[in-house]
């Protein structure tokens, strides 16, 4: 009896204490009932790998030609280095001088006069978490630059993130900003090109007689097509150097060639200008202290800059000493602008590059934030607008309440006095669970809302089995009393195995799933546990006080 | 109360079952070919809401064309409601770029872009991998868990009937026409949650009636007389699911309908395989492996 008596207050303990988060916290919505922008971003982590293999190559190559070691070829493939030496004399001693450097980065094997170089997988992890991790840094740095409220930004796996951008008005810009690399350089002009026909014989290669190559521009970049007899066919070329050497030409280990775009009113790429630069840079990104939209002396949209301390006197010593040659503004490989040094620069500078006004205020904020380590590509989005979301939560209200109505009408007609207690259990689970996703922060999805209202067809389960047992009891001649109790002792074990199990198919979809349907794994599972309390605990305790109170209005 | 001989029936009702899954899966792969969407393919999705009467489904695959390849335009709920797909060829990135450039400028401020998916070919190829492990490994927890909780060979019958569950519902899934998503996915998952819970309340019946009727009964009897003791429960309880399961089919719109459909048809499938299916199985292999009456 006393017992019963705190089962009571327990039971309205809960109830009140769920009551009282249910109406004074909010549950969070997915960003498929309020609206947003959901991204994932796959990191190139193979792209950076690899071009810290070239660039680990180059110093190779130029320490061993410095200790007068003869190199046949030195090439690269993938992440891997494969030196060919004059004579296998020489392998000792190139070994151990690859081995001071890059005993960290490579495994080293030799065949005679080869020399094979690997990335060590242990190097390459590290490589990619810090890579990862950098990554994340700076497109935080970016979205908080675009000023997104509640945005949600985590690493996903080992080069993936996942950026969640609520309400987001213009997703393509959001995009824009968030995968540019924004990788700035300063880099020495060596030489121009207007034609592809130009930057050939520059580099010293040549053309036979009556043939030319010609320029035509690609969303992919410059495509080249060979003129011979009035033909015209296609190069197929992946680097401007590629192609400087399909006809004799050399670009030294130390320079590279990149293109700038002329662009018409419309902003439409129409034309190409090749530089020769030298490929290691003056300055980098990494120096700037600030970047902001402005204008240049057209009037023009474009983007200045203030140098860190250091990068200004770098910049200075070397302005210095150029007056009169030209530097190069390269944006992710892509000349911007490449004026003529007159006087000696500062901290100040100035982008110019036929920029929108929209696209210099981006630039400015990728600068700002800083560059990417690697390339990152969008790999999935979802972009719901804010009316969709709003619709699905009214069809998922209706739904809901429409089901539990009919449960609700069901138990009673059926169960009658016990349909009705039921009843009373099921509106408490209903509440409790509520109350648990919002304690627990979990994030209500629209799968999620197919997961509360399953969750109430499937909550009377338990109540079903009790009532079967206790019927089948009375009909056995028992009285109510031993009935109500023998009925809940026998179905015990069977609710426990059956929502068990249950909850092992719910734990597997949480693992396998992402954003919504994880949501309604957590829903389906919280559901399970608060329908076992309400269902069993909470129902025994309204039997009990019925069966000692009130036990002529019992009917099952 | 009146009891039923369904183990009497169990012959009929394993024709029944092969009869249906290879049925459905015949015509759904072949003759209706399955259907996967962008979740499993990779591709770009757009759910666009045009205020313009005059707009049709011609109209706006008029406007695609050349421009975005292999572009497929449905109409949904009521008339100015559209679905665009489009499948990942080249970058799909670029491809949510255009059909959303084109839609603005095209129907400029009537137009509402409810929302937009994209999906990468290598995700989709992860997912549809994903999925499959998920099953199985939801499988795998369940026959372990029933083996440790009862006898090896009622978890084999247990997961046996949610392979049958698992293949009929996709059966015949397929074979009304729908699309697989991720949802469907999900609510394969949550029918094979449901129906092993059918499946252990008979077999937690069997069990404590073998306790009481230990030796004075035939195995086959105390099988059947267990699911005739739980079929109230296995009915009602399969109602009041379906009842909600309705709900939702008939007011949750879009994903939800795919999602409300499977389970539909899962609970259906597995309240007949928890009483049909999964205690025949045990008694059979009691019968003719072990030679036990």
């Amino acid at each position: 009896m006393k017992n019963l008596k705190w089962k009571v207050v327990f039971v309205l303990i809960v109830l009140l204490g769920a009551l009282y988060v249910v109406l004074t916290k909010r549950i969070n919505l997915g960003l498929d009932l309020k609206g947003g922008t959901h991204l994932v971003l796959q990191i190139e982590t193979q792209k950076a790998l690899e071009s810290e293999t070239s660039a680990a190559l180059r110093e190779i190559k130029r320490r061993l030609e410095e200790e007068n070691i003869p190199v046949v070829s030195a090439r690269r493939k993938g992440t891997t280095i494969e030196i060919e030496l004059l004579s296998p004399e020489y392998t000792e001693k190139a070994v151990s001088l690859i081995k001071d450097e890059y005993s960290q980065m490579f495994s080293i094997k030799t065949e005679g006069k080869k020399i094979l170089l690997s990335m060590k997988p242990s190097y390459k992890a590290k490589e990619i978490d810090r890579l990862a991790e950098q990554a994340l840094e700076t497109i935080r740095n970016r979205i908080d630059q675009l000023g997104v409220a509640e945005p949600v930004i985590v690493r996903n796996g080992k080069d993936r993130i996942i950026v969640e951008l609520p309400g987001v008005k213009n997703p393509e810009r959001a995009k824009k900003v968030i995968g540019k690399v924004a990788n700035l350089e300063f880099k020495e002009v060596i030489g121009t090109a207007r034609t592809p026909d130009e930057l050939i014989t520059k580099l010293g290669g040549t053309l036979p007689p009556g043939e030319t190559v010609s320029v035509e521009p690609s969303p992919e970049g410059p495509k080249f097509f060979l003129i011979k007899n009035g033909k015209r066919e296609e190069i197929k070329v992946k680097s401007l150097e590629e192609l400087v050497e399909k006809f004799g030409g050399r670009v030294p280990e130390d320079q590279q060639i990149l293109y700038q775009e002329i662009k018409n009113k419309e902003g439409k790429t129409v034309g190409y200008v090749f530089y020769i630069l030298k490929r290691e840079p003056i300055l980098t990104g990494a120096y700037l202290k600030d970047a902001y939209p402005s204008q240049d002396e057209n009037g023009m949209p474009a983007v200045s800059f203030v140098l860190k301390e250091e990068g200004a006197r770098i910049f200075r010593d070397y302005t210095k000493t150029h007056i009169g040659t030209r530097l190069a503004i390269v944006l992710d490989n892509k000349v911007q602008s490449a004026p003529v040094i007159r006087s000696e620069i500062g901290a100040r500078g100035q982008i110019s590059g036929q920029f929108t006004y929209q696209e210099a205020r981006d630039l400015a904020i990728v600068l700002r934030a800083g560059a990417l380590p690697a390339p990152v590509k969008i790999i999935e989005e979802t972009t719901v607008g804010p009316s969709l979301g709003k619709e699905s939560v009214e069809k998922g209200i209706k739904a809901g309440v429409a089901g539990i109505i009919i449960v609700m009408l069901f138990m009673a007609v059926y169960y009658k006095t016990a349909g009705v207690i039921a009843d009373l259990a099921l509106l408490m689970n209903v509440v409790l669970l509520w109350a648990m996703m919002i304690l627990l922060g979990a994030t209500l999805t629209l799968p999620g809302i197919a997961g509360f209202i399953l969750t109430v067809g499937m909550a009377v389960d338990a109540n079903v089995i009790i009532f079967e047992r206790i019927k089948e009891e009375l009909r056995k001649g028992r009285n109510l009393f031993s009935a109500v109790e023998a009925g809940f002792a026998r179905a015990w074990g069977t609710i426990l195995d059956a929502n068990i199990t249950t909850l092992i198919a719910a734990a597997v979809l949480f693992q396998f799933g992402t954003g919504p349907i994880k949501g309604f794994a957590v829903t389906l599972s919280l559901g399970i546990l608060s329908s076992m309390f309400t269902a069993v605990f909470v129902t025994k305790v309204l039997l009990d006080l019925i069966v000692k109170f009130k036990p002529q209005i019992f009917r099952i | 109360m009146k009891k039923f001989d369904f183990i009497g029936k169990r012959y009929i009702a394993y024709l029944f079952s092969l009869t249906l899954i290879f049925g459905s899966w015949f015509y759904g792969v072949f003759i209706k070919g399955p259907k996967f969407g962008i979740d499993f393919t990779g591709g770009v999705l757009v759910q666009v809401k045009i205020n313009d009467p005059q707009v049709t489904t011609g109209t706006i695959r008029e406007l695609f064309k050349g421009k975005v390849e292999g572009i497929l335009v449905q109409n949904v709920e009521g008339e100015s409601e559209f679905l665009i797909k489009a499948p990942a060829i080249g970058d799909p990135n670029k491809t949510v770029n255009t059909v959303r450039k084109i839609l603005t400028e095209r129907f400029d401020g009537k137009v509402d872009i409810r929302k937009v998916e994209m999906i990468g070919p290598t995700v989709g190829k992860e997912l549809r991998e994903k999925g499959i492990m998920a099953i199985i490994y939801a499988l795998l927890g369940i026959l372990i868990y029933v083996a440790w909780r009862f006898e090896p060979i009622f978890a084999f019958g247990a997961v046996l009937a949610l392979i049958h569950d698992a293949l009929a519902t996709t059966g015949i899934f397929m074979a009304v026409g729908r699309e697989f998503s991720l949802p469907v996915i999900a609510a394969l998952l949550t029918v094979i949650g449901y129906s092993i819970n059918d499946t252990i309340v008979v077999y937690d019946r069997i069990r404590e009636n073998m306790k009481i009727f230990l030796r004075s009964k035939p195995f086959e009897e105390i099988v059947n007389e267990s699911i005739n003791q739980t079929l109230s429960r296995t009915v009602i309880t399969s109602l009041t699911t379906l009842f909600v399961v309705l709900c939702l089919y008939l007011f949750g719109g879009g994903v939800i309908n795919d999602f409300a459909f499977v389970l539909l048809v899962g609970i259906v499938v597995g309240t007949y395989s928890s009483i049909f299916i999964a205690s025949a199985i045990v008694v059979d292999w009691y019968k003719y492996v072990k030679k036990e009456k």
